[in-house]
């Protein structure tokens, strides 16, 4: 058996997603469901939404945590500024 | 023949017995409650009090009736998860030795399932706020490091959940001034004022979902609890305001696109969150985006299709914040950027957070996967646009806990001298049987559906595993994949924060303190000096100058402004419950 490898373990993942992709295919060409919706007869339709999906959601939180993301004292420090004080806290409670 | 026992109750009354047991005999007697309530709830499906639906345990109130036992399949479904997952977590929890915790624990719990029975609306309203008050008792009793910010934190909760209270009892109260009627079923919805009662009863009911913008305290709160603390917020605020939007609200057309849009939030702030535990609870709130979309719908595909999947996910939701507690547990860290490799210790915990990172996503033979396709087929029924951006959050689920393993480095490829050097291991058995179990039941659920679609209310013909939807969904996941492979470099985790939309109530709550602290309290030593002075001109009458006993620079006894801010608003809710109820129900 061959060992696994980082290596081994990528090709494997690249031989599933082209069997998946024939597979899609054939359920189409041959099986011709009933899907969900109408969508999913275009061919290829799965592969396609799920790589963009995924892309597209990396994309636009990569850009919105440009603004959200802060220091993990954001909200200290802002506190603190906001009463003049250096390190002051939330009290509540 | 016996009476009805309100398996919710059990609970409750079960939780103060607790006190009473010590070391083993109180972990064997923690368990006997959650399993009475089981039996309880198997002993109502056979029909052994009548057959469904009914309604028992009627008390009179006022001018009115409370109902603490509404029985049909609908809260059926939602005893028998909330009972079952409440042993899983209760099993889970068995090592911990406060009493207090497991107390409001089982409150908790009760409260969630009273919620689930009330017929009428002030049986609700109440069920409610002990569950509230319940929660954040749970999120303030973590004692040792990180109490301070639990403290916090479940105090900007409560300040969140009374809000939706008094809302949802304003919604009430009119409700019932206009209909005269105090029964929990569906309420009348349309544009216009006269239909205010149903959207403050709408509000206070969302916002225990975690609708944006109003879920904030979510994320907020939930990671801030004990790792025990956790797993049981993770389950019953959200899954029971679930049960009451869809006996109150199901095909509201709001909901499908509320829903849509907490789906693709949770995902997005999920990614970007570095916490994990805060990760999973933004997590939370895109699952329920898929509820809350179904009851939107509003089919009978949608609902069962809801339904079902509150049912998958609180088990498989449990779990990953079980592996997550364990983790840290073992570790005593949550954050992605500090926790390295541990967890290549707990080869146990990592399995059981594997099985649920795969429920979630909808992996075939998880049980995600027989329970979110109902919705999904219901949706593209209703709208391509809708179905499309359902699957995107989907597809981002996965994309999510890829992410979180990634964050996690989990060994997908570690050589075994890697693992050599750490010396945590996996967490008490309990903790790995409470695992277990869940994780059997995410399996089993996922193999074999057919008993949870038995338990739905509408009638099920609905069949997950065919070789289109199989094939359809492996590929969606498995691009997905790909697409991660290509981009993951952008996702790299940082030592932050996330900004949410309670950023406006931090900053203005403390610029209102520290109003309060400044400028009022300077006005008011102002205005009490000067009334000093003017005393102490009659003081030469004499006798008048022993009343005089405290000096302007003696300092006066304080309490901490949050408290005040509690009493007013407990004081607040009593005043307007007492008005209302003697202006409005007195003849």
């Amino acid at each position: 058996m061959a060992k696994i490898t980082k290596k081994n373990l990528f090709h494997a993942f690249y031989v599933c997603l082209f069997a998946l992709a024939l597979a899609e295919l054939f359920v189409l060409l041959f099986l011709h469901p009933h899907s969900a919706s109408w969508l999913e007869e275009i061919p290829g339709f799965n592969a396609i939404y799920g790589f963009l999906s995924c892309a597209i959601l990396i994309l636009v939180a990569k850009a919105l945590g440009h603004w959200l993301k802060k220091e993990e004292d954001y909200y200290e420090k802002k506190v603190g500024e906001e009463r003049g004080e250096k390190g002051g806290g939330m009290k509540i409670g | 023949m016996i009476e009805w026992v309100h398996p919710g109750l059990i609970l409750i009354f079960g939780a103060f017995l607790i006190p009473l047991f010590k070391g083993r005999w109180k972990q064997a007697y923690l368990l006997l409650p959650p399993t009475a309530a089981f039996i309880a709830l198997l002993a109502i499906s056979k029909g052994a009090f009548g057959t469904m639906p009914y309604s028992v345990w009627h008390f009179p109130f006022l001018e009115y009736e409370l109902v603490f036992g509404r029985v049909d399949k609908l809260s059926m479904v939602f005893g028998y998860i909330f009972v079952l997952a409440a042993f899983c977590m209760i099993l889970y929890a068995l090592h911990e030795k406060s009493n207090r915790e497991h107390m409001s624990q089982f409150v908790y719990v009760g409260s969630a399932i009273g919620v689930v029975f009330a017929g009428d609306l002030f049986t609700l309203y109440f069920f409610w706020e002990i569950m509230a008050i319940a929660s954040m008792l749970i999120i303030w009793f973590h004692a040792g490091r990180g109490a301070k910010e639990a403290h916090e934190a479940g105090f900007r909760y409560i300040m969140w959940h009374l809000f939706g209270g008094i809302v949802l009892l304003a919604g009430i109260i009119m409700y019932i001034g206009s209909t005269g009627s105090t029964a929990f079923n569906a309420f009348s919805w349309g544009s216009g004022i006269e239909y205010l009662p149903s959207y403050l009863i709408f509000i206070g009911l969302i916002l225990n979902a975690g609708v944006p913008p109003l879920h904030a305290w979510l994320p907020d709160a939930y990671p801030e609890a004990t790792k025990v603390g956790g797993v049981f917020l993770s389950a019953f605020t959200t899954k029971s305001a679930v049960y009451t939007l869809i006996r109150g609200f199901s095909g509201c057309e709001l909901l499908i696109y509320l829903g849509t849009i907490m789906a693709i939030y949770g995902i997005i702030f999920g990614i970007l969150e570095n916490d994990i535990r805060r990760s999973l609870a933004y997590s939370i709130i895109n699952q329920v985006g898929f509820m809350v979309a179904g009851i939107g719908i509003g089919t009978f595909l949608a609902l069962n299709g809801a339904i079902a999947h509150a049912f998958c996910h609180i088990l498989y939701k449990g779990l990953l914040w079980m592996a997550m507690g364990s983790i840290l547990f073992a570790t005593g860290r949550s954050k992605c950027t500090d926790l390295g490799k541990y967890h290549l210790a707990m080869p146990l915990t990592f399995i059981f957070f594997t099985v649920g990172a795969f429920s979630i996503s909808g992996f075939p033979l998880f049980n995600g996967f027989t329970s979110k396709a109902m919705t999904f087929a219901a949706a593209a029924e209703y709208m391509d646009i809708i179905w499309l951006l359902l699957t995107l959050a989907s597809v981002g689920v996965f994309l999510h806990y890829l992410d979180l393993f990634e964050g996690l480095k989990f060994p997908y490829y570690t050589s075994a001298s890697e693992r050599g050097h750490i010396k945590v291991g996996d967490p008490p058995v309990n903790m790995v049987l409470g695992m277990g179990l869940t994780a059997f039941l995410c399996i089993f659920f996922g193999v074999y559906p057919q008993p949870l679609y038995n338990l739905l209310p509408y009638p099920v013909d609905f069949i997950p595993y065919t070789i289109p939807h199989v094939v359809g969904t492996l590929s969606l996941l498995a691009f997905c994949g790909l697409a991660f492979l290509l981009f993951s470099p952008l996702l790299k985790r940082t030592k932050t924060i996330t900004l949410d939309t309670d950023w406006p109530f931090r900053i203005a709550g403390e610029k209102f303190i520290w109003f309060c602290e400044k400028p009022l309290i300077a006005f008011a030593s102002w205005v009490d000096s000067g009334m000093k002075r003017i005393a102490s001109h009659f003081s030469v009458f004499g006798s008048l100058e022993k009343t005089k006993s405290r000096s302007r620079d003696e300092p006066m006894e304080t309490v901490p402004i949050g408290t005040a801010v509690l009493l007013i608003i407990i004081f607040f809710l009593m005043y307007l419950i007492i008005t209302l109820m003697y202006g409005w129900l007195a003849p």
